[in-house]
């Protein structure tokens, strides 16, 4: 096998026929330091499991839905060390470099089991023990990471778990003992903790080896930029963008290949480029860079002071496995119909900044209807006038050769406006959408200036209800509101259950109308034209009584 | 002895086991499944060229290569190893491709090309039994897999003797497993000849069987070892076999050790279902409440091959009137052929269809005659020595169904609680329900067929103790139970025995470990062995110490004169006398089950040698806007006889509860004209630990006098009742009975709220009998 060593990047494009990049990377496993050459875009399980012969990382679905193969991987992320429990079916290989990959094979040994170990072996949680590894690796970060007691949390942090066997309670028993019994400095051994200083300096810089192809793997190249400029390099270098992707999270990518084998010769990984990692605050509106992951997102302190719709709809995407990994943008960036975090930036008359080496620009999530940014543009600094927009047809977007979705800008959130989101799914968690709803509203005294209602999953891609917005406008939200009946009372939640406002069904009605969904695995044309009607009174619903809540 | 305790769980727990998958060695390679996009369809040709040549193949196999027979099954030789002349599903595999690594053999199974002629496919059984539809089996004749009749008593003297009829046609869907670990296996062919098997299955016997037919060889040419499998649910019979027998083909034909492992979607594609029901009930109450007469017709898809159907749906039949004394009974059962992925065992095994109908019908029955849910219950409910609809009286053990009834009434509070329910109040934003139900089950085969199964305990010179048995381990622990059953009864440490892995050449076929009977037959067995090694060892005891004690106790490593206490010796000296004495201590242990009957033509006879009873119930609640239900709360009792190891046992209790619930709520193999649109995990959804509430898990003990042990089985009736709890517990929440499995919203809206004016319900009585009011006694079908 011909090897060649350190590969610049300027070489790498013209690969000849028969020879691949293998991505050096140099990681720690389970507290040992590693060099390994990596195939390109081979999962860390296909590593782990297939190359490594560490068994106890098991495949079941390879598409991140059941966590037999969840591992932990340590990293820093500005400046703080992480421990994060991830699918290591979806997650490249090439990303563990510089971090510290810990398995179940390193946590504990049958002479020496760990804490997490010995509680599942007292609460009886394995019984036929295909999925219990991966618990112990979710289990184990989200001690790590100071899980409490509370059932919710617990619950929320085995999300990305199945098994089929337990039924979950004797996992839950164990775990709650763990959070009376332990802390998250017992939890995380000593070995770990040595490595954490190094990984914080670490900086040896990944090699690329030019290795024959087993022409097997489509994938020639896993490219990792550390800058904007290093990649546009290698986008033009490419020239035909069929032939790459953007990576990030990969979430999306990994399961594609994984699953339906679609291939790209090259891909390039964004997540090193430290300047599409920024969350960040101008005049107002806040930007979020293309590599922000969800959790990233869902700790952030300023997006829960000012855009605390983003959590609720995070907290519902995917699991809190896949949301270590997944960002925000690449659920834009794939054009799904049903992407839950996409409609609810829509909703929020959100704009994309696209970026290429050549110029900047802006895309609006928003397609034909006026977006509020275009009537407030000469208030904002905006550049351009009516910002066109990103999505073009189903799966299709306005992004062009060369350019990359740097950032999403959500405009300043008002004390008058208000926004929700609603899902329906058929199981509570890690589910795709039937259909889910984002509403944004503008309300001045009472009567609504602007209704943004956004669908999700009832057409080509998420769409704004145009004709809800006119019949809402100028309308009261407290017009027609029956008086409150005598035997209404507090439900479960605390709330007052709504009262009824005599438009409102009219204009959950009118949305229904605007859209002509189809029947699919998800649900069928009835039942999603049904949930759009839920969904729009229920929006309605939840406006009216956060103002009313605020006038008492 | 009630200890929480597991043989494999230090490895499980450490990512330690190895499953076939982990299997490697010396020269292995790696084969994959090629399908056609075919339904039902003549295969015309394979042109496995492209395939061939690609990097790394080293062969591409076809039913031509077969040495042996290309079709085996476990009652009807119908499913091929890999489909000739014919396709007649859309999992049937038409070759396999075998290469150096598993990444090039995948490759190549795309280069497999075939030339099809599709046929029309039959995918509805009821069109499948048209007296004009095509033979999905030429050779057979027919469409119909087998019918199974109930025949009691008078039904239209029933009908003729009932005040209140109710009719519903309330169906089911197809079910997939859902293990964790798919299909996987190793072959390697042995110097000696022997045709070595390690793989992920649920019956060494049963692959033997597949194996030697494929190959041609005598069964003793063939040694099945199971590896720790992960999950099977009655799922990892037919197909797991059918893997093994492929990865046999290619190492004999290679002579080199062969590695099949399946991905989660050919899994789905592939492997057997629980089968879909359509279940067409009518059943009679007399003015009192009591059940007259249950008139039954069910049709079963069985899909593309015959698998375990006619067992499946004999079950359905025997347990067709659920808990409950009916002495006019008239049932039919037919399972039929279709183009659709094939039906076969699946945990509950014909009872979950039933259940999920019979335990919402008593309750529209009952609602009928003014009664609630808990008093026709106990109007109608199975009780000591009451006589089963096929003729069997419930004697000879505890027949407990009042008591886990009353046991999971209180625990949840049923009655206080049942005020609360919303029956789809229109003012509310949420709505509330309760729902229980309960079952009966026939332990064991039952008449289904010979039910015997084997232990052997051999002891070693220093006193530790190897164990093995006829029964495989599931993951449901029945290791750990057969050695926690064999410490207790040699009066020695758990520690001291090790379960020795048996492989079909060390120990006799002992039947399939399903029907939940691994520990009641295994366990059995253990204990005979053990029993024998108590003889074995007093007689040596009573000629080295002349000694004539009547009884020996073995008790913590010593054994003892029961009558007067005294301490005779260890059970070390015991066991060292033996082999000076050369007596070997050695045992092999027998079960056979009790006689049962079964008149085929009649459908009477005793069934099943003994039952278990169980109540499972639920809280939940329902947001009619967004459809969403939220369970509350669960609480299930089964009466296990003799609970050998409760931590264990309390798992198998939670477990089956979640599975009753995705079987409720959201699963179903969904399919399009006989091809599958569920193909993994994001769209065949099992429950999430988010999905479920805690649960609550009260074991019930009354030894069973039938089984050695005192032990029954569990597994499965933990699975039968939650489906059915659901559904009344959503119709208190909605006010709507759903008859259709899963249960989901309506195609116009989520749960449609209903007017006002319906809502009217019956008073929770007392169990007493109703004031006499005829005046809204309306017959009607």
């Amino acid at each position: 096998m011909s090897e060649q060593d350190n590969i610049k990047p300027a070489d790498l494009i013209h690969l000849p026929e028969g020879v691949c990049l293998y991505n050096r990377i140099r990681f720690y496993l389970n507290g040992r330091k590693r060099t390994y050459d990596i195939p390109p875009a081979m999962t860390t399980l296909d590593f782990v499991h297939r190359e490594l012969g560490m068994y106890g990382t098991k495949c079941s679905c390879n598409e991140g839905d059941c966590g037999a193969c969840m591992v932990v991987v340590v990293l820093v992320v500005k400046g703080k060390i992480r421990y994060q429990a991830i699918n290591s079916c979806i997650y490249p290989a090439a990303k563990l470099h510089g971090k510290h990959l810990i398995t179940v094979e390193g946590i504990g040994t049958p002479q020496n089991l760990h804490p997490i170990q010995t509680a599942l072996l007292d609460h009886h949680g394995t019984q036929c023990g295909y999925c219990t590894p991966g618990f112990v690796m979710s289990i184990f970060a989200y001690l790590a990471n100071g899980g409490t007691r509370d059932r919710e949390s617990t619950l929320a942090a085995l999300e990305g778990n199945l098994c089929r066997c337990t039924g979950y309670d004797s996992i839950l028993r164990a775990v709650e003992q763990l959070t009376r019994d332990y802390q998250s400095d017992d939890i995380i051994p000593q070995w770990c903790r040595e490595l954490e200083p190094d990984l914080a300096i670490f900086n040896a810089p990944e090699q690329l080896i030019l290795k024959q192809s087993d022409r097997l793997h489509p994938v020639r190249a896993y490219l990792v930029p550390d800058t904007l400029d290093e990649l546009f390099r290698q986008m033009e270098e490419i020239e035909n963008s069929s032939q790459y992707r953007i990576i990030c999270g990969g979430t999306d990518l990994m399961v594609q290949a994984n699953v339906n084998k679609i291939y790209y010769p090259y891909l390039l990984d964004i997540s090193q480029i430290e300047e599409l990692n920024g969350i960040s605050e101008h005049d107002g509106s806040i930007e979020i860079g293309a590599t922000v992951t969800y959790n990233q997102l869902k700790h952030s302190a300023l997006i829960q002071a000012k855009v605390p719709v983003l959590i609720r709809i995070i907290d519902q995407i995917a699991s809190e496995q896949v949301r270590n990994s997944a960002t925000l943008i690449g659920n834009i960036g794939n054009a799904s119909p049903v992407a839950d975090a996409a409609t609810t930036l829509l909703a929020l008359d959100a704009r994309l900044k696209i970026v290429s080496a050549a110029q900047e620009r802006y895309l609006s999530l928003s397609a034909g209807s006026p977006s509020q940014s275009d009537l407030d543009a000469d208030q904002r600094a905006v550049k351009e006038t009516a910002p066109t927009s990103y999505y073009l047809d189903y799966k299709q977007t306005a992004i062009r050769p060369g350019e990359l979705i740097h950032s999403v800008i959500i405009p300043e959130q008002e004390l008058t406006d208000f926004a929700t989101i609603i899902k329906s799914t058929k199981r509570k968690a890690v589910d795709i959408s039937s259909i889910v709803t984002a509403a944004h509203f503008r309300v001045s005294d009472g009567i609504i200036v602007n209704a943004r209602l956004a669908i999700g999953g009832a057409d080509r891609y998420p769409r704004l209800s145009a004709a809800f917005n006119r019949f809402c406008q100028g309308k009261s939200l407290f017009k027609g509101t029956l008086e409150r009946r005598p035997y209404d009372k507090k439900d479960a939640s605390g709330e007052h259950p709504s009262l009824a406002t005599d438009w409102f069904e009219e204009a959950a009605g009118i949305a229904e109308q605007d859209f002509a969904p189809i029947s699919d695995v998800r649900g069928s044309e009835g039942f999603r034209s049904r949930m759009i009607y839920n969904h729009a009174l229920l929006c309605l619903q939840r406006c009216r009584d956060h103002f009313s809540g605020g006038a008492q | 002895m009630k200890y929480a305790w597991r043989n494999d769980a230090f490895a499980k727990v450490t990512g330690r086991a190895r499953y076939a998958d982990d299997i490697k060695m010396p020269g292995l390679c790696h084969a994959v499944p090629v399908y056609a996009d075919a339904v039902h369809a003549r295969l015309l040709r394979i042109d496995p060229e492209a395939a061939g040549k690609s990097p790394g193949v080293l062969g591409v196999f076809t039913a031509a290569d077969i040495p042996g027979t290309v079709k085996f099954g476990q009652i009807i030789r119908d499913c091929p190893t890999l489909a000739g002349d014919k396709i007649r599903c859309h999992g049937d595999v038409i070759a396999l491709v075998v290469a150096e690594t598993r990444a090039q053999a995948m490759v190549a199974g795309d280069l497999v090309k075939c030339e099809i002629e599709d046929l029309p496919a039959l995918t509805d059984p009821e069109q499948a039994l048209a007296p004009d539809a095509i033979l999905i089996h030429a050779e057979l004749g027919t469409n119909l897999v087998n019918e199974h009749s109930v025949r009691r008593g008078d039904v239209s003297a029933g009908e003729t003797a009932s005040e209140y009829i109710i009719a519903a046609e309330v169906t089911t869907s197809r079910i997939e497993h859902s293990y964790l670990e798919p299909e996987a296996a190793v072959a390697l062919v042995r110097p000696d000849g022997v045709v070595e098997i390690h793989g992920s299955m649920q019956h060494p016997f049963s692959t033997r069987r597949f194996v030697a037919s494929t190959l041609g060889l005598p069964l003793a040419q063939v040694e099945v070892t199971g590896t720790p499998m992960g999950g099977g649910f009655g799922g990892k019979d037919d197909t797991a076999a059918l893997v093994c027998a492929r990865a046999a083909l290619c190492a004999w034909l290679l002579k080199r050790p062969v590695k099949i492992t399946y991905t989660r979607e050919w899994s789905m594609r592939e492997s057997y279902k629980r089968h879909p029901y359509r279940m067409r009930y009518r059943m009679g109450l007399d003015a009192e409440g009591r059940i007259r007469f249950v008139y039954v017709d069910m049709l079963a898809d069985g899909g593309a091959y015959c698998s375990v159907s006619p067992w499946v749906t004999w079950r359905s039949t025997v347990q067709c009137c659920g808990a409950y004394e009916v002495p006019n009974v008239h049932c039919d059962v037919r399972a039929v052929y279709t183009n659709n992925v094939f039906c076969g065992a699946m945990r509950g095994f014909g009872s979950p269809q039933v259940n999920f109908a019979i335990e919402q019908l008593i309750e529209i029955a009952g609602q009928k005659a003014g009664l609630d849910e808990i008093t026709i219950r106990r109007r109608n409910m199975l009780q000591q020595d009451s006589v089963t609809v096929t003729g069997q009286q419930l004697s000879g053990h505890t027949v407990s169904l009042r008591q886990v009834m009353d046991r999971v009434l209180a625990e949840i509070d049923y009655v206080n609680k049942r005020q609360n329910c919303s029956f789809g109040d229109p003012e509310a934003e949420e709505w509330y329900g309760i729902g229980f139900a309960i079952s009966y089950r026939g332990m064991s085969l039952g008449a289904e067929g010979t039910d015997f199964n084997s232990a052997i305990i051999s002891i070693q010179p220093d006193g530790s103790v190897i164990l093995e048995t006829g029964i495989h381990e599931n993951g449901q622990g029945s290791e750990s139970a057969m050695i926690l059953l064999a410490a207790e009864h040699l009066g020695i440490d758990k520690n001291r025995i090790v379960y020795r892995r048996s492989s079909t050449s060390t120990i006799p076929d002992g039947g399939t470990t399903v029907a939940s009977r691994g520990t009641l037959m295994g366990g059995g067995a253990v204990v005979d062995a053990c029993h024998i090694i108590q003889d074995k060892i007093g007689a040596i005891i009573r000629r080295k110490l002349a000694v004539d004690p009547a009884h020996l106790l073995f008790r913590e490593g010593f054994i003892y004169d029961e009558a007067s206490a005294r301490r005779l010796c260890s059970f070390n000296e015991a066991i060292g006398w033996c082999y000076q004495m050369q007596e070997y201590p050695y045992a092999f242990g027998v079960f056979k089950a009790p006689q049962v009957s079964w008149d085929e033509h009649t459908g009477q006879g005793n069934a099943y040698f003994t039952w278990v009873y169980g109540c499972q119930a639920v809280e939940l609640k329902v947001v009619p806007k967004t459809g969403q239900v939220v369970l509350l709360n669960m609480v299930a009792a089964h009466d296990i006889g003799n609970a050998v190891n409760p931590a264990m046992l309390s798992g198998q209790f939670y477990g089956g509860m979640a599975m009753g619930t995705g079987y409720a709520l959201f699963e179903e193999f969904r399919h399009q004209d006989g091809k599958g649109i569920s193909s993994n995990f994001h769209n065949y959804r099992i429950p999430r630990a988010t999905d479920l509430p805690p649960m609550t898990a009260i074991i019930v003990e009354n030894p069973d006098p039938l089984s050695p042990s005192g032990a029954k089985g569990i597994g499965e009736p933990t699975n039968e009742l939650m489906a059915p709890a659901i559904a009344n517990a959503l119709y208190r929440a909605t006010g709507k009975r759903y008859l259709k499995q899963p249960i989901q919203p309506d195609r116009r809206g989520a749960f449609p709220q209903r007017p006002k004016e319906n809502l009217s319900t019956p008073e929770l009585g007392d169990g007493s009998l109703p004031e006499s009011d005829s005046t809204d006694r309306i017959k009607e079908d």
